[in-house]
């Protein structure tokens, strides 16, 4: 126990204390004023071993550079952990069309938007899951049983909510940590899907919280 | 002013000084290299980056300067208690962390610690973070001994309030000795 052994009491060293706690904010505040901004980005583990398809040659996962005035990059673990690589800076985010024709041909779609967005509406057969699901799917078993339907191999396309949103690129960079060989990024939104006119569905599946 | 509190001050005096020291070269470490600190907190994973990276950013701002802070109080001898009891907790949140993170990476003194060096967070760590928060609760509970700033300030209070109350009763006695006839 802390005894007020002064003139101040217990009450005036807590304040003090606090007090000391909102300086620093507030020192701390002015600080990050002078320095670029702290990104938080992921970084990609290494490719996994090749899967057992005849596939084309792995693309790396595109990761749009956001802002090339935030050189700062912070690494984030990967869901396994392993050593990190950089992910090469790709090609630009797919819009809506480039996008269908993939859906078009049969490629998956992956949507990295909260639960509640994606039963309001999404691409039709999108998956649902988010980097924070992926990395713990024990609260999360929606996310195995999207893994255990989706085809690794197949070509796969993220979305979130479009614009600078990076959660379709931290779900891809997972995906591509689990096995996933041939991942896109979708830079329109859904509502850029729909808007289009391109196939959409809503509500909650029966049964496993994947797909019907 | 007794022997015991003169005592007292003997050892406190550069118990503060050396902990605010130690606090002030952690925190510059830390915020002369903010992304590395930044990385540092979200490596312990305690924090989930995908989720709550405002917390991590706000995070890597705030401790190098509250450690800088209490720093300088501690080395000031001012607000010292204060300091104290916030170095304690943070301390203690600290050890915690190290305890989730056993055998991790430290980055609290940057890459030159002078306590471990090097070696992954283990016992050095924890008995490290014991023997400063210690201290740092001592400081809390005594304060900064005789000549600490707040000392010093509570003197001169101390000496105003004195010199105030001798010209009140100064005042008085020639009053009655006026009266008296």
């Amino acid at each position: 126990m802390i005894a007020a052994t002064g003139r101040e009491g217990l009450g005036t060293v807590l304040t003090r204390s606090i007090a000391l706690v909102a300086l620093a904010g507030g020192a701390g505040l002015v600080h990050s004023l002078f320095e670029a901004p702290l990104v938080l980005t992921l970084q990609a583990a290494p490719a996994p071993a090749p899967v057992p398809d005849p596939v084309p040659t792995p693309v790396p996962v595109p990761v749009p550079n956001t802002d090339p005035a935030q050189p700062a990059e912070v690494s984030t673990p990967t869901a396994t952990d392993a050593a990190a690589v950089a992910v090469p800076a790709g090609p630009e985010k797919l819009d809506a069309a480039a996008a269908f024709a993939l859906f078009d041909q049969g490629a998956q779609f992956v949507d990295a938007r909260r639960r509640e967005l994606w039963l309001e509406g999404r691409v039709a057969g999108a998956w649902q899951m988010i980097p924070a699901e992926l990395r713990n799917m024990q609260d999360a078993p929606h996310v195995g049983d999207a893994l255990a339907a989706l085809d690794p191999g197949a070509t796969t396309v993220v979305y979130c909510v479009g614009g600078d949103c990076e959660d379709s690129v931290n779900v891809a960079i997972l995906l591509q940590a689990a096995g996933f060989t041939d991942l896109r990024i979708m830079g329109a939104s859904f509502e850029d899907w729909q808007n289009a006119g391109y196939p959409t569905e809503s509500g909650d599946p029966a049964g496993a919280g994947g797909m019907p | 002013m007794s022997a015991l509190r003169i005592a007292e001050s003997i050892v406190l005096t550069p118990l503060r000084v050396g902990l605010g020291g130690l606090m002030l070269y952690a925190g510059l470490l830390k915020a002369q290299d903010t992304l590395l600190f930044a990385n540092a907190i979200k490596a312990y994973q305690l924090i989930d980056p995908y989720t709550d990276a405002h917390a991590i950013t706000t995070l890597a701002y705030t401790i190098p300067w509250a450690e800088m802070l209490c720093g300088l109080a501690l080395i000031l001898g001012a607000w010292a208690r204060g300091a104290g009891l916030l170095l304690a907790a943070m301390l203690a949140a600290f050890a915690w962390g190290n305890w989730e993170n056993w055998g991790g990476t430290c980055t609290c003194f940057g890459s030159s610690d002078p306590f471990c060096g090097a070696q992954p967070i283990g016992e050095c760590h924890m008995l490290r973070n014991a023997g400063l928060g210690a201290a740092a609760l001592l400081v809390a509970w005594r304060g900064a001994g005789l000549w600490g700033l707040d000392a010093l300030l509570s003197r001169a209070k101390a000496r105003r309030a004195a010199r105030k109350t001798l010209a009140v009763a100064s005042a008085d006695a020639v009053d009655r000795a006026a009266a008296s006839p």
